[in-house]
């Protein structure tokens, strides 16, 4: 399900959805993160050698998708030690991004659905718990 | 101008192409030649028309790509032949240039991807024939790849049966968007012939689908195109190990050609999670997916992967754990080439380096020191 995400979010970025309404928040629900960092890697490399051919774009793929785009937690997609995570989540370059949800009633492994994953800062624990969602959905 | 880099270079993604389509019909038995010259695929005016579009046919979909044939505007050689089709300028440009101890031949003809099987299995061994004679015989530098008509596979299998014989032939070549998953068992009999001759199976950036390029449909730009073909290398790693393909061919060994390596840590923490919830969907996999993987896979660097702080260059190998298995390569001539020189970036460990850029080329495809 990622790869669609992925697809999705290059169409987006590409067909300059986010150059024709600034104001578009999109939600990536159930979509996980942990392969945002590296796709947005390649997207920007693609956008340095390709941007003549979508030359409306005026900025490299992941500022619009800092911008725009917002992330749930579940599925938690990162690597399994705490210390790994959060420097996962510090590669997507914006403690904005993740919105915590719990994807009830779907199964997920238990301990994970007790609370944000271990290891992560108070300052980022807040923002995914509460901040970020209350700023994207104007709460 | 020889740029010689301190380290030695073995090049794993080399894109030889025909002075001119019609030159592989001379490897071609006499009934597909007549075919072709009466309006085949590749015709006069097909092959004008892919001298700017590019030679990748998608069904209902052709992106004019960044360049003429996607190459580098200076690969094309003094005679006006196509690029990488002049052994002699590629010497120039690339063999000597970058001091090669060898490189890997990928030529995408389209030898899979013909919708009439036939015709794909002697456009393969046209292939493979026109490499033996005009590129491995004058060149002792280079090594090729077997390309099959992957769509069918009792044909391919027949094929790598027929090429193995010559040591020169260091692996199978798919591309990695075929008219199905991988890990389907219509493929089964290209892994098992690849197994019985010792060859690993590389799977190259590319392909016709023969549906939407994407999971979602087909974009608008080739932008789109190439960013989104990463995600066809995650798609097809999950089929083969979730198939059991991996399982069922226990010396199987995959090469994943231009998909870039950082998106495979990420897949692999995925994989390993869904599977520690759904393993019972999947009871013959012998391990979680990310041990099957760092066993049975291999990778090629171009186009390299740039994250924006050098630590996290770091941080992808180490999440990785697969330095023995990530392989250099430039993709010449096409227009996003690595060189050999500049590819990976400053400060990595002089041991690591030496091994992507020759080391575990030279273990995998068993390349004489």
């Amino acid at each position: 399900m990622a790869s669609a995400f992925a697809a999705q979010l290059t169409s987006l970025v590409a067909e300059g959805a986010f150059d024709r309404f600034e104001g578009l928040r999109v939600s990536l629900i159930e979509s996980g993160f942990a392969w945002l960092p590296a796709f947005l890697w390649r997207f920007d490399k693609g956008w340095r050698g390709l941007r003549r051919e979508i030359p409306w774009t005026r900025r490299p793929p992941s500022e619009y998708v800092r911008d725009h785009v917002r992330v749930s937690l579940q599925p938690v997609d990162g690597p399994p030690g705490p210390d790994e995570l959060e420097r996962v989540i510090d590669q997507l370059g914006s403690d904005r991004m993740l919105m915590f949800s719990t994807d009830y009633p779907h199964r997920h492994i238990a301990e994970e659905l007790d609370a944000v994953p271990a290891g992560l800062s108070p300052a980022l624990a807040e923002r995914l718990l509460d901040g970020n969602a209350r700023e994207h959905y104007q709460l | 101008v020889s740029v010689r880099t301190r380290t030695e270079v073995i090049d794993c993604d080399i894109h030889n192409a025909p002075r001119s389509e019609q030159a592989l019909l001379s490897y071609m038995p006499a009934r597909w030649r007549a075919a072709r010259a009466a309006g085949g695929r590749l015709e006069a005016a097909v092959e004008a028309r892919r001298e700017t579009l590019g030679d990748r046919s998608y069904l209902g979909g052709e992106y004019p790509r960044a360049t003429p044939r996607a190459a580098r505007t200076d690969a094309w050689p003094p005679s006006g032949d196509p690029p990488a089709s002049d052994l002699e300028f590629m010497r120039e440009q690339l063999l000597d240039r970058y001091d090669l101890s060898y490189g890997v031949l990928t030529p995408m003809l389209g030898a899979g991807e013909q919708l009439d099987l036939e015709r794909g299995a002697a456009l393969a061994s046209a292939i493979n024939d026109w490499q033996t004679a005009e590129w491995l015989e004058p060149e002792p530098r280079l090594r090729a790849s077997i390309n099959v008509a992957y769509e069918d596979g009792p044909l391919a299998a027949r094929e790598i049966h027929r090429m193995a014989s010559d040591p020169r032939f260091v692996q199978v070549l798919l591309l990695i968007r075929t008219a199905e998953p991988l890990g389907r068992r219509k493929y089964w009999p290209i892994y098992e012939a690849a197994v019985d001759h010792g060859l690993p199976v590389g799977i190259h950036f590319g392909g016709w689908s023969r549906g939407p390029i994407t999971g979602v449909g087909y974009g608008s730009y080739y932008i789109e195109d190439t960013v989104g073909m990463a995600t066809a290398f995650a798609d097809q790693l999950t089929s083969l190990v979730c198939e059991g393909v991996f399982d069922r061919y226990r010396e199987l060994r995959i090469v994943l050609i231009e998909g870039g390596i950082a998106w495979l840590a990420p897949l692999m923490w995925r994989l390993d999670r869904a599977f520690a919830l759904l393993g019972s969907e999947a009871p013959s996999l012998s391990a979680p997916p990310s041990e099957l993987i760092r066993e049975h896979v291999w990778l090629t660097t171009q186009p390299i992967d740039e994250p924006p702080r050098a630590s996290d260059f770091g941080w992808l190998l180490d999440d990785l754990e697969m330095n023995d298995r990530i392989m250099f390569a430039t993709d010449y001539p096409h227009w996003d080439f690595d060189a050999p020189d500049r590819a990976l970036p400053a400060g990595l460990d002089a041991d690591v380096r030496e091994r992507i850029m020759a080391g575990n080329a030279r273990s995998l495809y068993r390349l004489d020191g």
